[in-house]
């Protein structure tokens, strides 16, 4: 499988989301996506962010949220992690918690199964305790690539 | 008993996995033997033996799209669900699960 460094990087990490609410955390992070080139157009990203979300519930527990969107507007699949200390209290989630780490996919139109295969990899991670503990203490985006790319 | 079943979701990258291990994780800690599909974007993984069809107690089937050879769980106990329920509670259904086979 490929390494998780092929799509989470640094500067797609924001430990200190200003967002305090769902529409906000998604369009923070869909700037920061947009300033690191990965996306080309914002709302076209979002739009596909919310054709997701219609369809189900993302926020999966434990505070974590999973968007994700599959857009011709992705020039390269990334992983994004927003962080908000505060919680975001109006998203959907399977346990009412507030949302305080969210793991965004950018996934572009046409794809590489490898690039999927590492996707679903690090959404079976989240389940884990210990993975979970690190996304909400982690200090430093290095220390979030490292827990989601450790075996499990 | 011996489980098995397919998760499906509609992007098929996130909650068809996450189902999946929710699924495995509270059949295992009831005691049950549990083998999952998934049918993802990528295709079918694990995909289901016909001897392990064969040996099921039950068929769980954790699908909010259209899935791939359902034909072949004709004849077993179908129970289908979409992976919002297997996401609220695993192990609510789990327990549900076996009442309705012990039943019978």
């Amino acid at each position: 499988m490929l390494d998780i460094k092929e799509v989470l990087f640094d500067e797609n990490v924001c430990l200190n989301l200003n967002a305090t609410t769902k529409d906000e955390a998604i369009s923070e992070m869909t700037k920061m996506l947009y300033r690191n080139q990965v996306i080309e157009d914002q709302k076209t990203f979002i739009k596909e962010i919310y054709e997701r979300e219609s369809e189900g519930i993302t926020g999966i527990g434990d505070g974590i949220a999973i968007p994700h969107g599959r857009s011709k507007t992705v020039k390269k699949t990334v992983i994004a992690v927003g962080r908000s200390n505060e919680g975001i209290r109006d998203w959907e989630t399977f346990d009412n918690k507030p949302v305080k780490c969210i793991i965004m996919f950018a996934i572009r139109d046409v794809d590489m199964s490898q690039h999927i295969m590492l996707l679903s990899h690090v959404a079976e991670l989240l389940l884990d305790e210990d993975v979970i503990q690190v996304l909400h203490t982690a200090q430093t985006s290095s220390e979030i690539v490292n827990v989601l790319r450790k075996d499990h | 008993m011996n489980i098995v079943g397919i998760t499906a979701c509609p992007t098929g990258i996130a909650h068809t996995y996450i189902t999946k291990k929710k699924l495995i994780q509270a059949a295992e800690s009831r005691g049950h033997h549990c083998r999952i599909e998934t049918q993802g974007t990528i295709g079918v993984e694990d995909e289901l033996t016909p001897q392990e069809i064969a040996d099921a107690d039950v068929v769980i089937l954790a699908v909010d799209v259209k899935i791939h050879g359902e034909e072949r769980f004709k004849g077993k106990p179908v129970i289908r669900i979409t992976t919002e329920t297997v996401m609220q509670n695993a192990l609510g259904l789990i327990q549900k699960v076996e009442s309705l086979i012990q039943k019978k």
